[in-house]
């Protein structure tokens, strides 16, 4: 049997070069930023110091995005070892662009030392820590150790000739996923996180072509635009938390709705966006693409972080990560309340999460992760444009003072990755329980029409109050063999998903004046499967060219029980009618049956992926992917024994993307070109308030990105045009964005001041959007959206002050907007408006914080 | 592949995507309603009217009003048929006027709604006119007491006399229904009484233009034996012979002819 030929995104053997100088903090100081005293500076005594030595080391994983343009670099990372030999902090000193630095800093983390000591008692000490990278096949550098800028005044460097010797280092680490080429964007957010985001769904506006509106209010999934998809609530999208699902199967208000609410945006290490469906590893959902949310803490010890700002808003945040434990371990918890801008859009949240990571062995790690996240808010939902403009209602201004929302939701997860040989295992399970109840009102008093079979009644009211509860059971795990082949290294790698989601939803209608449900529209409970396996391989026949694919299969079942099968019949009965019930027990002439019925229904879908990566040249990586991806059906559509009409994608792109280090800078920059087809597309439908099916579309773009990034600053900037058609019709897909472009821009530095010979350190930082307009039903278009978010901060040793505006510049612009009929019966008329007419949900206007931060016992 | 590529580069050129249309449109327009067009402004309405027992009366219309107060356009193409079912349906009208109007059904010109219309640039097959005023599905309001038609003339057959009559219909307590069954009972509800629901017309509705509601009142009395009008005043009554204001009689054929959807309705629209 021929053995597997290993990868090119390979991890690369690292050596470890001189780690070299140990220096005691000084005395009479708190460490750097961590406040702790690490050594008695004792003027008497002997200064013999010894450096540490590296007891357990961990490979870095050579960037995937940067394998084919094979670059040779150094990342030196100025890194302290407390008394015990572990690594609690570290910075780059000598950048190479942020995906070298981030493959340095995660393995540096993970290093164990023999600690430095001081006559013969262990210290806390910096060393310098190089990282070379270097393309296959891997030679062993030694780059001479040199001590370290930053230490302390009355520290001593000690020769690390004398203690750590430049070694190659064959070793084990947590493998990052392989590029699919120019659209797979990892995002680390490193000095970006200072741009004002209000939650880690945010985030994704680092990814070009990110769109986030909201008509549901604070504690409802952000509707995502993803290049010219309607996501909606996240249902085009596949949505994972170090690697656990998100996406809810069988949800009745958005089969796929992916609500991140429940992440804490200061937990997220760092988030990967591919888009479009070129990776196997991709499973449902992945239709305009998959964002990864990987979480980790980077500072060390113990956070306390308050905000206060407009509208009543107070935000409380506690984070910890001890000392002697790595990026991935954490815990942290949130509290947040607001009173929301205009009205009824008060929101209460509260948000726990923890991690521990540990060591399996000596190639391995574990992690068990556990989160809770619970919250209650009001929705103002959306106005009718002609009411503000006749000033009926203030542009900020609800109908429906019911809309809103509570949800619960409970994690438990659990995996480990280990090495044998050449290759890789990884395994993860997970438990996830999940509550939700949403109110909305989209249409008011109109849909509510009079059957016959029904008393006499007005227009009760078009409230939903839908309730969903499910539980989802998983596990996944993968097995990477690598191996060289005529001197390049091979891979392939075998891997599966699987996931159970049991759901019960109920959807009511509540009438206006009473507040009570009159109409059960919908009752289902679902049992649904989806085990996908997966085979990806990386085919290196060239040193600079990369052949990536495979294929996917998933085998999807649903199992529904309908229990308001019956809601008419054709031929009622005489003597005892059911006239107002909304889910009937009798058939035909009365006769008696149960209101419920059962189906069930499979299939599979195959999806093919490949990607050809080239980079002929240092830095530039050309790229040509083409995948296809898939979309579950939403419950409500199975039907017996019918084949599962599941979604189909298609997509295309070619893409070139540039790295290029000049001095302290690097500067990244992408170009795509992509076309995605879909057979069964989703959109919004205001009756049901939520996105079903439609017909086949096909979206054409053009992706622009590019990030620089200093050792003052940090930009960010994207572009995505798109065009999105009805297939049938040519028609242009409504509400979404033909434009958007994207601005993330940060500058940090010291400032020339000092309080207590500590200097202060200042940050500032700017969010940008641009939204052009979006298409509306009716040949309509919106308007478009400019904002501007802003921040400052200042740092002085374990406190930090920040102010930031949100819509600093005040504009009144409509998040979201659509064309659909509505009846409010305020507007002074008793004869209900039966025609289309625009509708907004209202943007959220100029708003202020400030924070406080202040970090104990860590760095 | 090449291919591919191509067509994403050219169709990427234009993608700032200014171009394209989700189709349709939304149009406001002026309404009216009108009398027939070979009316005469002050002038009355003369014709012939063939009775159920085959009499010819020759009619002669001082006055036909209506009162409407709304008119909804409707992409659905069931035309001949009644709603039985509740007073309208939810999501397939593509125009509204909704405002109240007396309309003098023996003057040709327009006679403007005060509110404009709105509607989607979309082709109407049929329309509900809305009578009376107030709502739709009450009973209990004043305006339920709105006169709806009101009419006055003379009928005279061949050799006989002339029979003044006047008719003044509101659509309230008077014509209450009761349900089909007590299995149905939503049916038989006023608004189906208020509402001339499914009237065929073939409309466009454009930007700026004018949608005109042309009311025939000679459709009014089509079958009417204007001899039962004056034996239901009963002896000893005087002329002009109302036409009572319930559903009993002569009256029924006249007020039905009122909520006729063929015939007796039509709209237009001009630039």
């Amino acid at each position: 049997m021929p053995r597997c030929t290993s990868p090119l995104f390979v991890s690369l053997p690292v050596l470890l070069l001189a780690s070299a100088v140990a220096l005691p903090a000084r005395a009479d100081e708190p460490a750097r930023s961590g406040g702790t005293k690490v050594a008695q500076n004792d003027q008497s005594a002997p200064r013999t110091l010894v450096a540490p030595v590296v007891k357990h080391h961990t490979e870095a994983v050579y960037p995937p995005s940067q394998v084919a343009s094979a670059r040779d670099v150094t990342v030196v990372l100025i890194t302290t070892i407390d008394a015990e030999g572990h690594v609690i902090d570290a910075k780059v000193e000598a950048s190479q662009g942020p995906e070298f630095d981030e493959a340095a800093l995660v393995a540096v983390r993970q290093w164990e030392f023999f600690p430095a000591e001081r006559n013969g008692k262990p210290v806390a000490a910096r060393i310098k820590v190089p990282f070379h990278f270097a393309p296959p096949p891997p030679l062993p550098i030694a780059v001479p150790p040199t001590p370290a800028e930053h230490q302390h005044t009355k520290a001593e460097a000690v020769p690390a000739e004398e203690h750590v010797h430049a070694e190659e280092i064959s070793v084990y680490g947590r493998s990052a996923r392989p590029s699919t080429g120019a659209s797979d964007f990892v995002l680390h957010l490193g000095e970006l996180s200072r741009v004002p985001r209000q939650n880690a769904g945010e985030m994704l506006k680092l990814a070009p072509g990110i769109l986030l509106t909201n008509e549901g209010g604070d504690g409802h999934a952000a509707q995502v635009f993803m290049r010219g998809f309607d996501a909606h609530d996240g249902q085009d999208i596949e949505f994972t938390v170090n690697g656990i699902p998100i996406n809810e199967s069988g949800n009745l208000h958005a089969n796929g709705y992916s609500d991140t609410n429940f992440i804490m945006p200061e937990l997220v290490d760092s988030l990967r966006v591919v888009e479009g469906p070129y990776d196997p590893r991709q499973g449902n959902y992945a239709v305009a693409g998959s964002a990864d949310y990987q979480l980790g803490l980077e500072r060390r010890g113990l956070t306390a972080k308050y905000t206060i700002g407009s509208f009543g808003t107070h935000r409380l945040v506690l984070l910890w990560g001890p000392k002697d434990a790595g990026t991935h371990t954490f815990g942290g918890g949130e509290l947040y309340t607001s009173d929301g801008f205009g009205q009824n859009r008060a929101v209460k949240r509260a948000i726990a999460m923890g991690q521990y990571e540990g060591k399996l062995g000596e190639k391995g790690s574990y992690r068990i992760l556990a989160t809770a996240y619970a919250n209650d808010y009001q929705s103002a939902g959306l106005l009718r444009q002609d009411d503000v403009a006749a000033g009926r209602k203030d542009f900020y201004d609800t109908y429906d003072a019911r809309q809103g929302g509570q949800n619960t939701r409970f994690m438990v997860a659990a995996d480990f990755e280990t090495r044998s040989g050449t290759t890789v295992f990884y395994e993860q399970a997970y438990a996830i329980h999940r509550g939700m109840r949403l109110q909305e009102n989209f249409t008011g008093y109109l849909l509510d029409v009079q059957q016959a079979s029904q008393s006499p009644h007005p227009q009760r009211g078009d409230l939903i109050d839908r309730d969903i509860t499910s539980i989802t059971v998983g596990n996944r795990g993968f097995a990477r063999f690598n191996a060289p082949f005529r001197g390049q290294k091979q891979e392939l790698e075998l891997g599966y998903s699987a996931r159970y989601d049991a759901t019960e939803g109920t959807q009511y209608r509540v009438a206006g004046q009473t507040n009570q449900p009159y109409h059960l529209d919908i009752d289902n409970k679902s049992k649904l499967a989806d085990i996908g396996i997966y085979a990806d391989a990386q085919i290196r026949p060239l040193k600079y060219v990369v052949l990536k694919g495979g294929v996917r299969a998933d085998l999807f079942t649903f199992d529904i029980l309908n229990g308001c099968a019956v809601s008419d019949v054709r031929r009622r009965s005489d003597q005892n009618p059911q006239t107002d019930q909304s889910c009937l027990s009798q058939g035909d002439f009365g006769n008696y049956r149960e209101p419920v019925s059962r189906a069930t229904t499979a299939s599979v879908a195959a999806m093919p992926r490949a990607s050809l990566l080239v980079g002929p040249f240092a830095g530039v990586l050309f790229s040509v992917s083409y995948g296809q991806g898939v979309r579950s059906v939403d419950p409500i559509y199975v039907y017996n024994d019918v084949k599962t009409p599941f979604a189909s994608i298609a997509a295309y792109e070619t893409g070139v993307s540039y790295t290029k280090t000049l001095g302290s800078v690097t500067l990244l920059a992408r170009s795509i070109f992509f076309q995605t087809h879909v057979d069964r597309d989703l959109v919004f439908n205001q009756t049901e308030g939520r996105n079903t099916l439609a017909n086949g579309t096909t979206r054409t773009g053009w992706v622009g990105a590019v990030r620089a990034t200093g050792s003052f600053f940090d930009t960010a900037a994207n572009v995505t045009a798109v065009r999105s058609t009805f297939d049938d019709t040519h028609l242009l897909v409504p509400y979404v964005p033909d434009l958007v472009v994207r601005s993330d821009t940060a500058f940090h530095h010291e400032l020339p001041l000092k309080i207590d010979g500590e200097k202060l350190r200042g940050s500032i930082a700017s969010g940008i959007s641009f939204v052009g307009k979006r298409s509306l039903p009716f040949n309509q278009s919106s308007d478009t959206i400019f904002t501007l978010d802003l921040s400052a901060s200042v740092a002085w040793r374990m406190a930090e002050i920040g102010l930031s505006a949100t819509n600093l510049l005040g504009t009144q612009y409509r998040l979201g907007e659509y064309n659909f009929t509505s009846d409010w019966q305020n507007q002074g008329d008793t004869r209900p408006s039966l025609v289309p007419v625009r509708h907004f949900a209202a943007g959220a206007p100029r708003a202020l914080f400030a924070t406080l931060t202040l970090t104990l016992g860590g760095s | 592949m090449f291919r591919r590529t191509l067509s994403l580069l050219s169709a990427t050129a234009v993608v700032s995507a200014c171009v394209g249309s989700t189709g349709g449109g939304l149009v406001t327009f002026k309404a009216a309603g009108a009398g027939p067009k070979d009316a005469v402004k002050g002038a009355p309405l003369s014709f012939a009217v063939r009775a159920s027992s085959g009499k010819v009366f020759s009619v002669t219309l001082s006055r036909a009003k209506m009162h409407a107060q709304a008119v909804y356009l409707n992409r659905a193409t069931t035309t001949g048929t009644r709603r039985e079912d509740g007073c309208y349906e939810a999501a397939s009208y593509i125009g509204e006027v909704r405002a109240d109007l007396d309309i003098d059904a023996l003057d040709p010109s327009p006679q403007y709604f005060p509110k404009d219309g709105t509607a989607l640039a979309d082709r109407a097959l049929t329309a509900d006119l809305w009578l009376g005023s107030g709502r739709i599905d009450d009973f209990t309001q004043e305006s339920a007491r709105t006169v709806v038609f009101d009419a006055a003339g003379t009928a005279q057959a061949p050799g006989e006399e002339a029979i003044p009559f006047s008719a003044a219909f509101k659509i309230d307590l008077n014509r209450r229904r009761a349900p089909r069954s007590a299995t149905y009972p939503g049916t038989n509800l006023i608004c189906q009484l208020r509402i001339v629901d499914h009237v065929p017309v073939d409309v466009l509705p454009v930007e700026g233009g004018t949608l005109v509601l042309r009311v025939d009142p000679r459709g009014w009395f089509l079958g009417t034996d204007f001899d039962e009008v004056k034996k239901a005043a009963g002896t000893g009554a005087v002329p002009p012979y109302a036409l009572a204001d319930e559903p009993k009689g002569v009256s029924v054929g006249v007020f039905d002819n009122m909520r006729r959807n063929a015939g007796v309705y039509s709209l237009e629209v001009t630039r």
